[in-house]
C-alpha cells in the first residue's frame, strides 16, 4: 500500500491526499473537505475515485497499470 | 460543455440516495432521476456498483480522532426532534438509548450502531415498520443524524419498560404457566412478523423484553430488528445483513454464510422455547451430552416421546427444510395441552445445541480469495508464564489444522511467531509475512476457565472479517480450537470438502487432559534447552499414560527422543529405537497424521534409510501440502542423496511458507551448501542475520558455507561470533578448528582437538573427522569416519555432500563407506575439484 500511495502521490496527488486525511487521519467528509479546501461533494467524489483505484490495484495486483 | 455527469453535487447526492435504497428499488429510482441523461446514469451506476464491490474498503480509518464509541450523549438533539435521555443498553454492535420525541412528546427508544460498526442501517430495516402487533416492539422510522463522527443512522422505536428474557431466566426458573404464556406470545409475534415478510434474523433471549400489560399480565415484546431483513429481497455482498448475535441461536446454515430465513428464525425460536424451562447456566456442563443421552433413554423407556418432543426436535433440525413451515404451526402446538411432555422435550433440545461460544461478530461473510494466512501467536492475557503454553499451543494447533487445507498457504510457526504480544503493526506484519489475512487472539485463564477471543483481519488495513469469543473449560479446548479452525476455513478456503472438514474436526476427538499435556510438552520443546526437552519427554509420556492411543502424543514423543539423541543428551542406541517405536505407534493409530509422518521421516533419515525418509516426507506433504517443516526435511533428504534441483525446489517452497523463520533459513543454507551453491547459501544467511543477529546457528552456518567456498578467514570470524553467542557444541568447535587450521592458525586448532579428545561430553566421530581433515591428518580422519559408522553416527548422512571431506574423497574406504550407508556414488567430486581449482586461481 505504501508503494501504491507513493506512486499515487506523483500521478494524482489530490487522491493521495484524500486517502491520507480520510483513512490515516480519520477525518469526516466535512472535516476533510475543509482541510483540503474542496467542496464537500467534490471531496466525496475524489474519495470514491481514490478508493476505487487503490482497491483495484490491491485486489487485482495490476501494479503496472497507471492511475486513470 | 460539461454535462450533468460532471456535476459533483448532483452525482454524489444521487449515489448517496441510491445506496440508501433497497436493491429492488434502485433501478426505478435511477431511471426517474436521470431521465435520458445516459452519461449521468452510467456514472451513478458505476459508483454504486463500485461501492458494493468494495464492501466498505478503507471506510474505517486506521486512526480516529477523538476515538469513542458513544455515538450520542445525553441531551443531544438528533435531527432537530429526538432528545437523548440516557443509554439503556449496549450490545456487540449497537447502542440503545432512552429518548424523547419532542415533536410528538412521547418516550421512545433510539437504537444505532456503535462507532466502528456500520453507520448505515440496511434499508430493509424499514420493513420492520410494517409490523404492528402487541408482541413486536413497534419500530417507527429510520433517521440520520449528522455528528462529528459522520452521518449515523438511527431507529426510533416504542419504549418498553421491563427486563430481558435473558435476565429473567438468570434470576430464577419460570413456572410452567409463565413459560407457557411466554412461549405463546413469542410464537405469535414471530408469526406476525413472518406474515409481513419480515425475518428477525437475530432472535435471542437478550432481545426479548418481558413487560406487563395494563392488567399486570406478562407482555412479551420482541425487539431489535436491527439485523432483520425482508425474505425476498436480493442482497449483494455489500449490504448483506451482518450475521451476529449469540451462536447458540444461530441455525447451522447461518454459520455457512447463508442469509437468515423463516427457517433460521424458527431454529432460534426452538432454542429459546427450550431455554424457558432449562436456564442457561446448566448448559455449559462438559458432560451435557452424556446426560442428554441418559435422559433420552429414560424417556423412551417411559414412552414419553410425544408430539411435542418431535416438534421441538424439528425446530432445531440442522436441515432447514425439515423444520416447521411457519411459526403458526409452532403456536398451535404451544397452545396444546401436553405441556409437561413439551418441557421434557425442551430440556433435550437445549443440550443438543449447547455451543461454547458466547459472542460472534462478523463484518462480511463472503469467503476471501484463497491466499496466505498468518496465525499470529495468541496473546497470553493472564500474563502468568504458567499459561503461556496454552496461548502458544492454541496458535500452533490452529496452524497445524489449517495447513491441511490445500488452497491456503498458512505461514509457518517459525515466521508468524516472530510477532508476539499486543503491540505490533498489523500491516507491517502482513507485509513482512506476505499474508493477506491474519488470525489473532487472546487467551485468558482463571481457575480452569478459559476465555478465548479470536479475530480474522485483513492484512492490508486490519479490517475485521470475523471475530468470536469463546468461554470454555480447559477440557473443552480441543473443541474450541476445532471450531475456530472451521470458522477460519469457511472464510478463506474455497475447498472445504467433506474430507477436509473431517480433518479439521479430528482435533475434537482427543482426551482434553492428554491434549493439555501435549501442549505443555510442545512448549518445553520450543525452549530449546536440554533440560526443557527432557521435561517435554515427561509430559508426552504422561499424556500417553492417560491415553496410550493418542497419535499426536506418540508423534511428539518420537520427535523429542530423536532430538535428544542428536544433541547427545540420550545415547543414540537407546533413544532411536524408542523414537522410531513412538512414531510407528502414532502412524498405526492415525495414518493420516502429517506430524507423525514427519517424525518418522526424520528418524529414518538419521537411520540412513533415505528411501523411507523421502516416502514419509512426501506422505506428510500429501496430507498437509503447506507444512513447511516437511518441505524442509524433504529438501535436506533430497540434497544429501544428490538430487539437488529437486531439493532446491523444496527449499523454495518452504521459504514461501516460512519467509522469516530461522529453521527454514538454516535448512535452505544447508541445502545450498550441500549442492555447492555457496553464494546463494550466504545470501540466505545474511538475510537471516539481518532479521535476527543474535541467533548463533546463523553464524555457525555462515562459517560452514564460507569454509565451503574456501574463505576460511571469513569462516573463522563467523564461528567466533557463533561461539560468543553461546553455540559451543562440539560440532561447532570441530568446524571452527577446521577453519583455524586451514587459515594458518594450526596451533589453536590442535588445542581444540586435544580438548575434544579428552572431553567427557559426547563428540560425534564424524565431526572429529572434520577437524582431522582440517589438520591434514587424513588417516585419523578416515578412522574417525569408520568409527562414526560403527556408532551409527547420524551425521554421516552428510558424507557425500560435506565439502570438508573433499580432501579425503579419493580414499576408496570413503567411497565404500558411502555405499554401505546407502548413499549413491558421489556426484559432487568433480565439481568439488573444479571448485577448488577456481578458488586457487582466484587466490593466485
Amino acid at each position: 500500500m505504501d508503494q501504491l500511495l507513493n506512486r499515487l502521490a506523483d500521478t494524482r496527488p489530490e487522491w493521495c491526499m484524500v486517502i491520507e486525511v480520510k483513512y490515516f487521519l480519520g477525518l469526516t467528509d466535512e472535516e476533510a473537505a475543509e482541510a483540503l479546501g474542496l467542496k464537500l461533494r467534490t471531496l466525496q467524489r475524489t474519495w470514491r475515485d481514490a478508493r476505487q483505484w487503490l482497491f483495484e490495484q490491491m485486489e487485482g495486483g495490476h501494479a503496472d497499470k497507471s492511475p486513470r | 460543455m460539461p454535462t450533468k455527469a460532471h456535476d459533483d453535487d448532483l452525482v454524489m447526492s444521487l449515489v448517496e440516495s441510491v445506496l440508501a435504497k433497497s436493491v429492488n428499488d434502485r433501478e426505478a429510482y435511477l431511471q426517474t432521476e436521470c431521465g435520458t441523461d445516459s452519461e449521468l446514469l452510467s456514472q451513478v451506476c458505476t459508483y454504486v456498483q463500485w461501492e458494493q464491490r468494495m464492501d466498505g474498503f478503507l471506510l474505517e480509518p486506521i486512526y480516529r480522532l477523538n476515538e469513542c464509541d458513544q455515538p450520542f450523549v445525553p441531551a443531544d438533539l438528533l435531527d432537530g426532534r429526538f432528545r437523548i435521555v440516557r443509554e439503556i443498553a449496549r450490545g456487540g454492535m449497537g447502542v440503545v438509548y432512552e429518548g424523547i420525541d419532542e415533536k410528538l412528546d412521547r418516550r421512545i427508544a433510539i437504537k444505532c450502531a456503535r462507532i466502528g460498526f456500520r453507520r448505515r442501517l440496511p434499508p430493509e430495516v424499514r420493513n420492520a415498520t410494517r409490523i404492528s402487533h402487541p408482541n413486536v416492539c413497534k419500530t417507527f422510522d429510520i433517521y440520520t443524524a449528522t455528528t462529528k463522527h459522520g452521518d449515523i443512522d438511527f431507529l426510533t422505536m416504542e419504549f418498553i419498560e421491563g427486563e430481558t428474557l435473558a435476565e429473567r431466566l438468570r434470576r430464577e426458573p419460570l413456572t410452567s404457566d409463565e413459560a407457557r404464556t411466554i412461549a405463546q406470545q413469542l410464537c405469535a409475534g414471530i408469526a406476525e412478523a413472518h406474515r409481513n415478510q419480515v425475518i428477525h434474523g437475530d432472535l435471542k433471549t437478550n432481545n426479548i423484553i418481558l413487560s406487563s400489560d395494563g392488567d399486570g399480565k406478562i407482555r412479551v415484546v420482541i425487539t431489535d430488528f436491527g439485523l432483520a431483513s425482508g425474505p425476498e429481497s436480493a442482497h449483494s455482498a455489500a449490504e448483506a445483513p451482518e450475521v451476529g448475535g449469540a451462536p447458540r441461536y444461530m441455525a447451522p446454515e447461518l454459520w455457512n454464510g447463508e442469509r437468515p430465513s423463516v427457517a433460521s428464525d424458527l431454529f432460534a425460536l426452538g432454542v429459546i422455547l427450550s431455554e424457558l424451562r432449562q436456564p442457561r447456566t446448566s448448559l455449559a456442563q462438559a458432560d451435557g451430552r452424556k446426560r442428554f443421552w441418559k435422559k433420552q433413554l429414560s424417556w423412551k423407556r417411559f414412552g414419553l416421546r410425544s408430539k411435542w418432543e418431535r416438534l421441538c426436535a424439528r425446530c432445531i433440525d440442522p436441515n432447514p427444510t425439515r423444520r416447521p413451515q411457519n411459526a403458526d404451526e409452532l403456536l398451535q402446538a404451544v397452545i396444546g395441552p401436553s405441556l409437561r411432555q413439551w418441557f421434557l422435550a425442551a430440556t433435550a433440545a437445549v443440550v443438543l445445541v449447547a455451543i461454547t461460544a458466547v459472542v460472534t461478530y462478523e463484518r462480511g461473510t463472503v469467503p476471501l480469495d484463497s491466499g496466505r494466512l498468518a496465525v499470529i501467536p495468541f496473546v497470553n492475557a493472564s500474563r502468568t508464564p504458567e499459561t503461556q503454553y496454552l496461548s502458544d499451543g492454541i496458535s500452533e494447533g490452529l496452524i497445524n489444522a489449517l495447513v491441511q487445507l490445500p488452497d491456503v498457504k498458512v505461514i509457518a510457526r517459525s515466521s508468524s511467531f516472530k510477532f508476539k504480544g499486543d503491540n505490533f503493526d498489523i500491516r507491517k506484519a502482513a507485509r513482512t509475512l506476505g499474508a493477506q489475512t491474519l488470525l489473532m487472539g487472546r487467551v485468558a485463564e482463571m481457575n480452569g476457565e478459559l476465555r478465548i477471543t479470536a479475530e480474522l483481519v485483513t492484512g492490508v488495513d486490519g479490517r475485521q472479517i470475523w471475530g468470536a469469543q469463546y468461554n470454555s473449560k480447559i477440557s473443552e479446548l480441543p473443541g474450541v480450537q476445532a471450531e475456530i479452525s472451521r470458522q477460519i476455513a469457511l472464510r478463506i478456503s474455497s475447498k472445504l470438502t467433506p474430507s477436509n472438514r473431517l480433518k479439521l474436526a479430528k482435533a475434537t476427538k482427543v482426551n482434553p487432559e492428554a491434549y493439555a499435556l501435549v501442549l505443555r510438552g510442545r512448549y518445553q520443546m520450543r525452549l530449546y534447552t536440554p533440560e526443557s526437552r527432557k521435561k517435554a519427554v515427561e509430559y508426552f509420556e504422561q499424556a500417553l499414560g492417560i491415553d496410550s492411543s493418542y497419535a499426536l502424543a506418540n508423534a511428539e514423543l518420537g520427535v523429542a527422543y530423536r532430538v535428544l539423541s542428536a544433541s547427545g543428551m540420550f545415547s543414540f542406541s537407546d533413544a532411536m529405537p524408542k523414537a522410531e517405536a513412538a512414531a510407528q505407534r502414532a502412524l498405526a493409530i492415525d495414518n493420516d497424521l502429517a506430524e507423525a509422518h514427519v517424525a518418522l521421516a526424520g528418524i529414518k533419515k538419521d537411520l540412513w534409510d533415505w528411501k523411507a525418509a523421502e516416502r514419509e516426507y512426501r506422505q506428510a506433504l500429501h496430507l498437509s501440502p503447506n507444512l513447511a517443516i516437511a518441505h524442509n526435511g524433504l529438501a535436506i533428504c533430497l540434497s544429501v542423496t544428490g538430487q539437488y534441483e529437486a531439493a532446491i525446489a523444496e527449499t523454495q517452497h518452504a521459504a514461501e511458507l516460512d519467509p522469516i523463520g530461522l529453521p527454514t533459513a538454516i535448512d535452505a543454507a544447508a541445502v545450498y551448501y550441500n549442492s555447492r551453491h555457496y553464494d546463494r547459501g550466504l545470501e540466505v544467511l545474511k538475510r537471516a542475520a539481518n532479521l535476527d543477529p543474535s541467533a548463533p546457528s546463523t553464524w555457525t552456518w555462515m562459517g560452514i558455507v564460507s569454509a565451503g567456498s574456501g574463505d576460511h578467514a571469513q569462516a573463522v570470524a563467523a564461528y567466533e561470533k557463533a561461539l560468543s553467542l553461546g553455540d559451543n557444541t562440539t560440532a561447532t568447535q570441530c568446524y571452527y578448528g577446521y577453519a583455524l587450521a586451514r587459515s594458518g592458525r594450526r596451533v589453536e586448532a590442535v588445542r581444540i582437538l586435544e580438548r575434544l579428545k579428552h572431553s567427557r561430553s559426547f563428540v560425534p566421530r564424524s565431526m572429529l573427522a572434520i577437524l582431522y581433515a582440517g589438520l591434514g591428518q587424513r588417516e585419523q580422519a578416515i578412522q574417525s569416519l569408520l568409527s562414526a559408522y560403527a556408532s551409527k553416527d547420524s551425521l554421516l548422512q552428510y558424507l557425500n555432500v560435506e565439502s570438508h571431506f573433499d580432501t579425503l574423497r579419493s580414499d576408496p574406504r570413503l567411497q565404500d563407506l558411502a555405499a554401505r550407508i546407502g548413499l549413491p556414488p558421489s556426484t559432487n567430486a568433480a565439481s568439488k575439484e573444479e571448485h577448488r581449482d577456481s578458488t586457487k586461481t582466484r587466490r593466485n
